[in-house]
């Protein structure tokens, strides 16, 4: 059995299905994020998991030990909420030591534990100050050490980056990857942003819905989404609908007629039929721009948007009443293109994805 | 297992129980042994009668006397409401736009008199309002009034003490509603040309109605059920006060049936005027629930 | 504003006369006191009725106040936390003595108590005390509470923590504002009770505000003021302290 195992978890809310989780896995050491937008039920699995929720149905398992109707304070689980939730009438010490009070522990040995802990996080010295009296950034950091410091078997985080400011929360996330990677505890992590999940986890789960929706890599994840959802939630991505008119399949094109639009040909890599009604996915960093065509199937478009993003360019697109996003990072300013030009389109093979769902 | 879980969420709600039976046993039942006696008859030299009767209301309902007590009651209350309200507004008005180091001075200088019991209060205007007091003496002295003039057993005094003892109490009421006037909405009027007379009857005053009603209900509750201040200050005009004419009826003719009657009347009063103008600060649009403000 | 100052003064100006008068050394009540004398002080303290009803008082204050305050918290934790089907009309319950004239408060428990026969009349004060003073404690506490993050709860638990530790390291430290504040307010609102005083008092247990409402009935003298010099003071102190400590723009739900 992995080390956390979460079979047929189900909690419903009023009618609405707020959690319907068939099966999942974790193993220990992983860093796992649960990725969806607000009310997809990422939260509401977490707090099934930390004990806060009682399941309408299923189970969960932490090293092989059934915890689903565990009371919340025997689940030696570790969380960190949005709003760090830390005790404003204890010193910062104090709120780092809470954990261990309940645990058989010698004086020495909590002092010892918890200076340790201010250690990994960085702020050995403030153990005297208050929880008003620091900085969000410096809140977090505390949130996070009192809740590893009693060795929990998961720790888990609720969207507890979201609010920090820019700067500080792609500070915070190395930060956090550092302290979790030194630890080498299980995490399960909730976000709504999926910049975070891509650079922070090990495996990625987008939930939508309450259910499951994909679970992988990032990497896998970001190049082969599964379904127009996940395709859409991910990255900025062209999700192009049509039905397949003609094959080419020695040079492996395919002309796909668009629902309102000039058919054009895709190059890509899956077999599909003719007749066939496909979706299938481009990345906007996928599609080359010229003002010549390169290659035998450029597309023509025209220039309907431009964005200057510094270190690259942002394009839209029209090819008849198709719009499609191309990022172009060779910038030269220069050259660059206006809205009104004539522009050729090629896509790369590799780039072009079919989804199923 | 199951059981216990469920007992174990709810066991806040059992919190409750003690809570209620102090309430049931000590209040509870007291009223519904007021609503009986309210029915019951009254037999002189011997105490209640308990056969049903609607003897009392009717009684209640058919003599002048009493009937003219509630108007005086009903009509008093309004009276004192409006002029608190004009003497309150203000005060409130300058709090909620004070800066936070001197709110803390201006609450204590609020809450000081606000907390000061009611008869030192009303001795304090007998020494000023009295035959011998302050007012008297001076309007003598600058030869206004030949014979000291009785203010404090005359409606006047009424008016006045009953004024005075709740200004506190409306102020604090209307703080909450004024301060939820933000200043950017006066701001912007003072923009878009408004001059100062017109940001306050377009903007301030419209807004504050509903805060000014629910203060309103609330002081105007306390006052028609007033008893102490007419009792003690109020004269001839006092024994006309509802809750003086319970009180005597105890203490006089101990006719409990009819006291109870007229207390019953008196709530039903109170709880009507309380629950329709709560409905109609609801209805404004920008609105303050009664429920909320029962401050002190 | 000029309105605002007219105000302060309409409502000092009667207090400040008080405190004049008591100390004025004859039986004149003028103001401005032709001398200073603490005579009068002197008598109501050598006055055992004067000293005996404050001692009822402030017992009866006392232990109305507790008692209230238990209840607060219970009714409070009840209100804020949980929504059931009769909430607002347990709401409203509990807010009864507010709402009720207190003349019917009183004549109504007066006659519930003649009917069952209950004649300690210490217990009827305290009794009736808790009965106004209930409203206020709830309220001042449920203020505390509606403040309350429930994640620190949450918090403590996943930590290790059970629910009575949890209620006790916890809740309990930060509503402490509430409680001391409601406590105190239940204390004035009880110390100044006339009404119920009036109703559920026997001839040994009188309370002070009754006291001098009695005695005025029969001498307009400075020693009234006198007493009410002392009490303005208490409550001034009072009022200050409360402010201070827990700053009460937020228990009188006014920020």
């Amino acid at each position: 059995m992995a080390f956390v195992e979460i079979k047929g978890l189900k909690k419903t809310f009023k009618n609405l299905v707020a959690t319907d989780i068939d099966h999942l896995e974790i193993e220990e050491g992983e860093f796992v994020s649960l990725l969806g937008p607000s009310g997809c039920g990422k939260t509401t699995t977490l707090r099934c998991i930390a004990g806060s929720i009682e399941p309408d149905g299923g189970s969960i398992f932490v090293r092989g030990r059934e915890i689903t109707h565990v009371p919340i304070y025997k689940r030696k689980l570790g969380l960190v909420f949005q709003d760090y939730a830390l005790f404003p009438h204890m010193t910062v010490f104090d709120n780092v030591a809470y954990g261990l009070r309940y645990r058989d522990i010698s004086k020495a040995e909590v002092k010892k534990k918890v200076s340790e802990a201010f250690e990994l996080v960085g702020l050995v010295g403030f153990e005297d100050r208050y929880p008003h009296q620091l900085s969000g950034g410096q809140q977090q950091r505390i949130a996070f050490a009192r809740s590893v410091v009693y060795e929990p078997d998961v720790l888990l985080l609720d969207e507890p980056l979201s609010n920090l400011d820019f700067k500080l929360r792609k500070a915070m996330r190395f930060e956090l990857k550092r302290m979790q990677r030194q630890l080498n505890i299980t995490t399960i992590f909730v976000t709504h942003d999926q910049q975070e999940a891509l650079s922070l986890s090990d495996r990625v789960v987008v939930m939508n819905e309450g259910k499951i929706e994909q679970i992988g890599t990032p990497n896998e994840i970001y190049e082969n989404p599964i379904s127009v959802f996940v395709a859409d939630f991910i990255g900025s991505t062209n999700i192009i609908r049509g039905v397949v008119t003609h094959c080419d399949v020695a040079k492996g094109i395919y002309e796909v007629r668009l629902s309102s639009s000039p058919t054009i040909s895709i190059p890509f890599k899956e077999r599909v039929k003719v007749g066939e009604e496909i979706n299938f996915i481009i990345k906007p960093e996928k599609i080359d721009l010229g003002r010549t065509p390169r290659g035998e199937h450029a597309v023509e478009g025209k220039i309907s948007g431009a964005s200057y993003l510094g270190s690259a360019f942002n394009y839209q697109i029209r090819i008849g009443e198709l719009k499609l996003e191309a990022l172009d990072s060779q910038v030269d300013y220069r050259n660059r293109y206006e809205i009104g030009d004539s522009i050729f389109l090629t896509f790369d093979p590799e780039g072009v994805k079919v989804l199923r769902r | 297992m199951d059981l216990r879980n469920y007992l174990k969420k709810r066991i806040y709600l059992f919190f409750l129980v003690p809570p209620l039976m102090v309430l049931t046993v000590f209040l509870l039942i007291p009223l519904a042994i007021l609503l009986q006696y309210s029915f019951s008859t009254h037999i002189p030299g011997q105490g209640l009668k308990m056969v049903f009767t609607l003897s009392n209301y009717l009684r209640f309902v058919t003599d002048k006397y009493y009937l003219n007590g509630l108007l005086i009651t009903l009509g008093t209350g309004l009276l004192v409401v409006i002029i608190t309200l004009l003497f309150a507004y203000p005060v409130a008005y300058l709090y909620s736009k004070a800066s936070f180091r001197y709110r803390g001075l201006l609450l204590i200088m609020l809450l000081s008199p606000f907390y000061t019991n009611v008869i030192v209060k009303i001795y304090g205007w007998m020494v000023i309002l009295g035959r011998q007091g302050i007012v008297n003496k001076m309007l003598i002295n600058y030869n206004l009034l030949e014979r000291p003039f009785e203010f404090l057993y005359s409606y006047i005094g009424v008016i006045i003490i009953m004024v005075y003892v709740h200004v506190p109490m409306m102020t604090l009421l209307l703080i909450g509603p004024i301060q939820n006037i933000k200043d950017s909405w006066i701001e912007s009027a003072r923009i878009c040309g408004a001059r100062n007379l017109d940001v306050i009857k377009n903007i301030i005053l419209p807004l504050s109605v509903p805060g000014i009603l629910s203060g309103a209900i609330i002081v105007y509750t306390a006052v028609i059920a007033a008893f102490i201040i007419p009792l003690l200050v109020g004269g001839d005009w006092g024994k006309r006060f509802i809750s003086v004419m319970m009180y005597t009826h105890i203490n006089v003719t101990q006719n409990w049936a009819f006291a109870s009657t007229i207390a019953v009347i008196l709530i039903i009063t109170s709880l009507s005027i309380i629950i329709t103008f709560s409905r109609l600060v609801k209805s404004m649009k920008v609105g303050v629930l009664v429920s909320e403000k029962f401050n002190r | 504003m000029v309105s605002n100052v007219i105000v302060y003064a309409f409502l000092f100006i009667p207090l400040l006369i008080v405190v004049g008068i008591s100390f004025s050394p004859t039986y004149q009540m003028l103001f401005p006191p032709q001398g200073l004398s603490l005579r009068w002080f002197k008598y109501i303290l050598d006055q055992k009725e004067f000293v005996d009803s404050f001692y009822v008082s402030a017992v009866v204050a006392f232990f109305a106040s507790l008692v209230a305050l238990v209840i607060g918290v219970l009714v409070s934790l009840a209100i804020v936390r949980y929504h059931f089907r009769w909430k607002t009309t347990i709401e409203n319950i509990f807010m009864m003595p507010i709402i009720l004239p207190t003349v019917v408060t009183g004549v109504a428990m007066l006659q519930f108590f003649s009917i069952i026969g209950y004649s300690d009349f210490w217990m009827r004060l305290i009794l009736g005390h808790i009965i106004v003073t209930i409203p206020y404690t709830i309220r001042s506490i449920s203020a505390s509470l509606y403040g309350f993050n429930r994640r620190l709860e949450e918090a403590s638990l996943i930590m290790g923590a059970n629910y009575v530790q949890t209620f006790k390291n916890i809740l309990l430290p930060l509503i402490k504002p509430g409680m001391i504040a409601g406590a105190l307010l239940a204390f004035i609102i009880s110390f100044d009770n006339v009404t119920v005083s009036l109703f559920l008092m026997g001839a040994k247990t009188v309370t002070l505000p009754v006291r001098i409402m009695l005695y005025l009935e029969w001498h307009i003298d400075p020693s009234v003021a006198a007493i009410s010099t002392i009490l303005i003071t208490l409550t001034m102190i009072t009022i200050i302290i409360a402010e201070r400590i827990v700053g009460l723009s937020n228990i009188m739900r006014i920020e």
